[in-house]
């Protein structure tokens, strides 16, 4: 991967009609990287997709690819080829005359096509089965061909939409570590949507987070879930616990708010998000915020934590390497913490709605602001 | 007591109420169309022995003479114009259901309301109202004399002929008792046919393969020929289906705009029943479209049979 951008979006908007799919969203995809663009479903995160590959045009703003616009372009002009949600494997042709395809509308010489076909299956691990049709394929299969359909185009830029939805939990799995090991392989960057947070964080090199038609925040998957911009994407990277910020001082560099649950909470300043609002302005605007695996659960009251909880111990769900408990608390939605399978049976031990704590130090809290783009922290 | 629906597929193990549901529909079939039929095949196998009476003899003369010049003939005809007037509806009707798929919901509506309305009335009278319109005085002759007329004109004015490039006079064309007439009278009866299981063949396609093709380097003609139609081809199949077998069985059309001069098969069939008094060779006749018809469905099934096998080799 090299830092030299391959697509340039500035400021690109979509409308249908007066809604705004897209609001004038800004990144850089760099050349080489597996990009992901994540999102609840209507963030528009489909729309950019569609206008990467030419099936929309923007309502304004600027597109390009190395350096030159791609909106006057037609979608079989580009050097883009998709990966469709629904495979679009032609059913009236078999495996080998759907890679070639792509390569027969360019008026390829067919002993060129003949290799590169056969290169390209290989490449998908389809080599076996270049004169089946479709429908005596399995899902994952159609899948690969697909790939190999796209991949012998050698695209500037390869889009999968919605990889791997299609797919069962184990199929899953390994196509997430075949798709980086392709990616990897053949070096072209791929640009994948996804609505899945942990799909995009086992795959992506860099993901940006849109939500409602504006882009939230582009990162690595570390910096999203440890440095999120705003409680929105926080959230939507994985599970955290908010609580509101309802008064704020600042000591030195450290802020201290005050919450209903929790009484007042000194923030380091380096757990405060990028660009949050001016303190008189942190009132009914941001929140403080822990992630599960922060939160320790004991049956007695702990000796030396920084913040402390009072509540009843709710189910215990057993997931493997770990166990998640949940901590009913009489006045806001219950905790979940994150305890070793060990402690997660002793507290079970304990019984049903014993009286628990729930506790963590400020180091692990974050002050997030509700929405980043209100308050201009969007890089 | 609870009642238990059981699923449709449980005629195994409920055999009665499988034969209440089936019988009345069983024994119509059988009264009204197993019965005459088979009247008709011992018919085919007969000899005229009075004015009235038909004996089967199983002789094989009433199918020996279809093999006559005169039969072939009328065989050969009618397999072309049906022919032709069923790529003729497939020409047309493709570009027709293709604009019906791809029209806004509203749109599609009112054009599925365009294409059906003819049924509404009567064959026989809009068969009539074709005479009107084909006639060599008929609004058609009238529109293209007018259209001549003007073209005329036209080229007087810029001074390129006086009546001499197209001739002094314009000469009705003659549809009716004309091959092309009955074609032209097919095509106008079996055109929604053609129309609609193309349309929902279309319809129901996933757009994501058009724009799969679009998205791999194809141009509109290439997305057209190389994905479209091969994906509406079972509709465009049903279509030639739904068109060519009434088509081969068109009786009015021939009879009415035909006049007398392009018979079809039908209207000899006709023939053999009222004025000729041949039931025995009448028969024959109708029953050679059903043995070819089962003939080519048992290549079909031999055919499907050799590629099955074929596939489970692979």
């Amino acid at each position: 991967m090299t830092d030299k951008a391959i697509v340039s979006i500035r400021e690109l908007s979509k409308y249908f009609g007066r809604v705004a799919a897209l609001n004038e969203v800004s990144f850089d995809i760099k050349a080489g990287e597996i990009f992901a663009l994540l999102g609840p479903s209507g963030c528009g995160k489909s729309t950019l997709l569609r206008i990467l590959s030419g099936f929309e045009t923007p309502s304004s703003g600027e597109l390009l690819l190395d350096g030159k616009d791609l909106i006057p372009l037609k979608p079989n002009k580009r050097p883009i080829n998709m990966v469709f949600q629904s495979y679009a494997v032609f059913p009236h042709m078999s495996v080998e005359e759907n890679v070639a395809y792509g390569l027969k509308v360019e008026g390829i010489a067919k002993a060129e096509i003949k290799t590169r076909v056969a290169q390209s299956l290989k490449q998908v691990h389809l080599d076996e089965f270049g004169a089946r049709k479709p429908h005596q394929l399995s899902g994952g299969q159609r899948q690969r061909v697909a790939l190999a359909r796209v991949l012998v185009k050698k695209p500037r830029l390869l889009l999968l939409d919605e990889p791997l939805s299609a797919l069962d939990a184990k199929l899953r799995d390994a196509m997430r570590l075949e798709l980086v090991k392709l990616q990897e392989a053949v070096g072209i960057t791929f640009v994948i949507v996804t609505h899945d947070q942990s799909e995009a964080m086992a795959i992506a090199d860099r993901i940006a987070v849109l939500n409602e038609g504006r882009l939230r925040q582009v990162a690595t998957p570390s910096q999203l879930y440890q440095r999120p911009v705003d409680a929105f994407v926080a959230d939507f990277v994985g599970t955290i616990h908010s609580f509101a910020v309802v008064s704020s001082t600042q000591q030195g560099k450290d802020f201290v708010v005050g919450t209903q649950e929790l009484g007042n909470i000194t923030v380091p300043a380096a757990a405060v998000a990028h660009g949050i609002y001016q303190l008189d302005e942190l009132v009914g605007n941001s929140v403080v915020a822990v992630r599960p695996e922060h939160i320790n659960v004991t049956a007695t009251q702990p000796a030396n934590s920084e913040v402390t909880l009072l509540g009843k111990l709710g189910d215990i769900a057993f997931q493997g390497q770990h166990s998640v408990v949940e901590i009913m608390l009489d006045n806001r939605p219950s905790l979940t913490a994150i305890a070793s399978n060990a402690d997660a049976q002793a507290l079970h031990e304990s019984g049903h709605g014993s009286t628990v704590w729930a506790h963590w130090d400020t180091a692990n809290m974050l002050l997030l602001p509700n929405d980043a783009s209100d308050a201009g922290a969007v890089e | 007591m609870c009642l238990v629906i059981e699923p449709l597929d449980s005629f195994r193990q409920k055999p009665v109420s499988f034969l209440a549901f089936g019988i009345p529909s069983i024994g119509w079939l059988l009264l009204f169309f197993m019965v005459p039929l088979g009247i008709i095949f011992f018919y085919s196998f007969g000899e005229n022995v009075s004015l009235i009476a038909v004996k089967t003899t199983w002789t094989f003369d009433n199918y020996a003479r279809i093999f006559e010049p005169e039969i072939m003939t009328l065989l050969w005809r009618t397999l072309w114009i049906a022919l032709l007037a069923t790529a003729i509806c497939l020409i047309i009707g493709f570009p027709v259901a293709l604009v019906i798929a791809t029209a806004s919901p509203s749109a599609k509506a009112w054009l599925l309301l365009l294409i059906m309305l003819p049924f509404w009335t009567n064959l026989l009278i809009r068969t009539y109202s074709l005479l009107n319109i084909l006639g060599t005085r008929g609004r058609l002759n009238e529109m293209l004399g007018w259209i001549w007329m003007r073209a005329n004109d036209f080229l007087v004015l810029i001074g390129a002929g006086d009546l001499s490039l197209l001739g002094e006079k314009f000469i009705p064309i003659k549809f009716l008792g004309t091959p092309g007439g009955v074609v032209l009278g097919i095509v106008y009866v079996s055109l929604p046919f053609a129309i609609l299981p193309i349309y929902s063949a279309l319809e129901r396609m996933d757009t994501s393969y058009l724009e799969a093709s679009m998205d791999l380097g194809a141009g509109q003609l290439q997305t057209f020929f190389k994905v479209l139609v091969p994906l509406a081809m079972p509709g465009v199949i049903t279509a030639f289906i739904l068109t060519f077998i009434p088509a081969l069985g068109q009786f009015l059309t021939p009879d009415l705009l035909g006049r007398g001069q392009v018979d079809m098969i039908a209207n000899v069939i006709q023939r053999q029943f009222k004025g000729a008094n041949d039931w025995p060779f009448g028969s024959a006749l109708s029953l050679m479209l059903l043995y070819v018809t089962f003939i080519l469905l048992a290549l079909r099934a031999f055919g499907d049979a050799a590629r099955a096998r074929r596939e489970a080799r692979h």
